[in-house]
């Protein structure tokens, strides 16, 4: 992941209402219409939300006519995570060579 | 600056004095060190090491001085790197016995904690949570 997708995805989730949406994506897809009914702000309001989310890849957008559906897209997140903990992934490699080999190890 | 500390448990399926040979065993391809582009290891307290990782396309430069070795309890050392940013940093391998396995927690002290950034950071909580929850124990 490159640092300008870092960025992009890590600011996108800086706020509290942008992680709402994702919190409730990862129930399952939901109507734009749907979505925007728990937060107290316009549809207009809470659509620049999802756009920003939509840049970061973190949600896709399916249209079926004039309904439009939000789908939660977490790969991006993995990949941040998998670059903000380098010395987990570090220690966590090795250790799993050390379990494999004394693994194989055996008769 | 900002530090964090890393803790990772694992049982391994050999005696605690195997495993503790075998992590200073610089040919051993169950070691930290195999692989490596270059690796100089001195196992003795006070003795230094250093490995380049490659990592990225390009190589990563370790360094450290061992601290404590207790042959089947214990091996610590110190640790610098591009990404300790100029911090020494320990490492520490604590190794108990249970139940003919090894209980081994690797723990790394003292890392740097700020590659997000101050701003980022309630995203970076939210999101450790959160990843947890979604990749850990699959919904």
């Amino acid at each position: 992941m490159t640092p300008q997708r870092l960025d992009q995805v890590i600011s996108a989730i800086s706020d509290a209402t942008r992680r709402a949406i994702i919190e409730r994506l990862r129930k399952g897809p939901a109507r734009v219409t749907d979505l925007s009914l728990p937060f107290e702000m316009s549809l207009n309001g809470v659509s620049k939300h999802i756009k920003v989310l939509e840049r970061a890849q973190l949600v896709r957008r399916t249209r079926n006519g004039r309904e439009h559906t939000l789908e939660l897209q977490a790969e991006p997140l993995r990949a941040v995570m998998a670059w903000t903990s380098r010395f987990e992934q570090f220690w966590t490699e090795r250790l799993d060579n050390l379990e494999d080999f004394f693994t194989k190890d055996k008769p | 600056m900002k530090t964090t500390d890393l803790t990772i448990t694992r049982t391994i399926s050999a005696t605690p004095e195997r495993v503790y040979d075998v992590w200073l065993d610089a040919k051993s391809p169950g070691g930290p060190w195999f692989g490596n582009e270059r690796v100089i290891l001195d196992a003795r307290v006070d003795g230094l090491f250093h490995h380049a990782v490659k990592h990225e396309g390009r190589i990563w430069p370790h360094y450290g001085r061992f601290i404590t070795l207790d042959r089947g309890a214990r091996i610590e050392h110190t640790w610098m790197s591009e990404a300790t940013k100029g911090l020494e940093t320990i490492v520490r391998i604590t190794l108990a016995e249970r139940d003919g396995k090894t209980e081994l927690v690797l723990q790394h002290l003292g890392v740097p904690d700020d590659d997000m950034g101050r701003q980022h950071e309630q995203g970076w909580t939210w999101m450790l949570s959160m990843i947890e929850k979604r990749f850990s124990a699959p919904s």
